[in-house]
């Protein structure tokens, strides 16, 4: 029985591959089998593990003991509101009362907004944001902590004067001044840099900055306010580089997973299938 | 001339060609093994840590499989090593899945690795079964396990498997381990690490590996294994080399074929593209 079912998922298998050739019945067949099969398989186990204990079961036949719905510990009764919820959903279909359809998936849009604003405002700003305040140089250096202050300082004044003072006033004099100090503390800083490079914690300094100017770069060349000129231009410049190193490194993992899925595939038919290998 | 006529010719072959040598290059390995080495990278070592930190018969770890067929030779590695890693120190396994199609998936993964170790089922490991509703049911359990499990998935109540005696919610969950080929990675640290501060260890297909390693930098998770490379550094850490391994020396060959494909293609097209210029 175990081989007809392998010679089964065999064929199927390479009625699906054959598509690679070209489009053909066999891979039709393959591919409408799969949705199908899909769909009644989620419907069974959806049905099996989500309404019956959580409505069927607490509102029609009560076997649950003690009133509880086992999923969310509530009444029994409080089962037949999102059941009766989710058959408004099913409202859609019906033209002259779809809008009723709208009721439930306001609700289902909003409770999930509810529910994960905070965890996800945490995990994927705060968390990420603290995650990129790095140290630029050893903290405990007080020369390192000073150029680290000194940085920080000119980096917020160069996003000053780029978010706020250029589009406002125009580049003033004074304002190019301060400019040019920022650049002096920055070149100042890199010669830091380049002689730190001679102990670790440089090359933690170097990463850490890598990381740092790849984030501004990147968050330049999504800002769209002002026209991708002069230190705008060239931050914007520098976040496609690292936007194409990013893409990169996503595109050879997905050579990777795709090709996963083909050995997959082969050892199935060559191990599973055929015995041809251990 | 003749070398640039070359040159078009690769450019317009016929693409079935490539498949046919993708194919080739994908068989051969599997017959005669090349044994490439696999070095361990950080992350995998960071998540084989924390599982060989966890204590034998106490506590278990919570292994979400969360994955369907289709990313099946890229994750089910990944679960049989950490589950052969965990049984190997005997400690105790709790197996779930949010995902419809893992129900299956998740049952034969436990039962395999169960019975390669002897593990008795429910002193040893246990397999919750399925609940959909990924966001409520991860922020469930983080307040009682049996809000959303008061069975395993064979009809059981908890509370007759000792190994859930005193098992209430995270804060008895050392580790969570989920392998996902969907966003379900990404939920485990958004409503699991995030509100109750349950350390997440992921698995995932190497197509979402890089959108993973932000949160391996800030530490949401302890640990991560990226598509069947993953796996595969795994199975060499604990020492049981299995289709992650034997799958690599395939994939080594297709980079390469793809790598060679690339810059010939390259160089092709610069090459015509100079000898149109020149003649038009």
């Amino acid at each position: 029985m175990t081989l007809f079912w392998t010679t089964i998922g065999a064929i199927l298998t390479l009625s699906i591959y054959s598509f690679l050739y070209k489009d053909n019945p066999f891979y039709k067949f393959a591919e409408h089998l799969v949705v199908g099969v899909s769909a009644g398989y989620y419907l069974v186990i959806y049905y099996w593990n989500y309404i019956d204990p959580n409505v069927v079961t607490p509102v029609f036949l009560l076997r649950v003991g003690a009133d509880r719905i086992p999923l969310l510990g509530m009444d029994w009764w409080m089962a037949l509101i999102p059941g009766i919820l989710g058959l408004l959903l099913y409202m859609r279909f019906f033209p002259k009362v779809a809008w009723v359809g709208r009721w439930p998936l306001g609700i289902y849009v909003g409770g999930y907004a509810g529910l994960g604003l905070s965890p996800i405002m945490q995990a994927r700003v705060i968390t990420q944001l603290g995650a990129n305040a790095l140290p630029l140089a050893g903290v405990e250096d007080p020369f390192a902590a000073m150029t680290n202050l000194v940085l920080g300082i000119s980096i917020f004044a160069v996003m000053t004067y780029l978010f706020v003072a250029k589009r406002s006033m125009g580049a003033g004099n004074k304002l190019v001044r301060a400019g040019v100090i920022v650049l002096a503390a920055v070149i100042g800083y890199v010669g830091y840099l380049a002689l730190s490079l001679l102990s670790n914690a440089g090359v933690v300094s170097l990463t850490n900055i890598l990381l740092v100017v790849g984030l501004l770069g990147t968050l330049s060349y999504f800002f769209f306010s002002m026209k991708h000129k002069g230190l705008l231009g060239g931050l914007a410049r520098v976040g496609i580089v690292f936007l194409m190193v990013g893409f990169g490194a996503s595109f050879g993992y997905t050579v990777m997973s795709r090709i996963s899925l083909l050995i997959g595939r082969v050892g199935f038919l060559l191990h599973d299938w055929l015995h041809l290998i251990d | 001339m003749s070398g640039v006529s070359g040159f078009e010719k690769f450019l317009k072959i016929d693409r079935r060609w490539i498949f046919l040598a993708v194919g080739v290059a994908v068989v051969i390995p599997f017959f005669f093994p090349l044994g490439l080495l696999v070095d361990v990278t950080p992350p995998v070592q960071s998540l084989y840590d924390a599982v060989d930190v966890l204590p034998p018969s106490s506590q278990p770890l919570l292994l979400a499989i969360d994955y369907a067929p289709a990313t099946l030779p890229e994750l089910e590695p990944m679960a049989l090593a950490i589950l052969r890693h965990a049984f190997s120190r005997d400690v105790n396994v709790a197996v779930m899945t949010l995902h419809p199609a893992g129900y299956g998936l998740a049952e034969r993964a436990g039962l395999q690795v169960a019975e390669e170790y002897d593990r008795v089922y429910g002193e040893d490991y246990v397999y919750l079964g399925f609940q959909p509703g990924t966001s409520a049911v991860i922020l469930s359990l983080g307040v009682n396990i049996r809000n959303v499990f008061p069975e395993d998935a064979y009809g059981t109540p908890l509370s007759e498997f000792p190994i859930m005696d005193g098992i209430r919610n995270y804060d008895d969950i050392p580790l969570l381990i989920t392998l996902a080929g969907w966003s379900a990675a990404e939920a485990w640290v958004y409503f699991a690490h995030e509100p109750f501060g349950q350390e997440v260890g992921a698995g995932v297909t190497a197509v979402m590996a890089t959108d993973y390693y932000p949160y391996l930098n800030t530490g949401q998770l302890v640990g991560l294994l990226g598509g069947m490379r993953g796996a595969a550094e795994y199975e060499g850490l604990v020492g049981h080399p299995d289709k992650g391994v034997r799958g690599m020396d395939s994939q080594s060959i297709i980079h390469m074929l793809i790598i060679a494909l690339i810059v010939v293609g390259n160089i092709a097209y610069f090459a015509t593209r100079k000898s149109k210029k020149l003649a038009g």
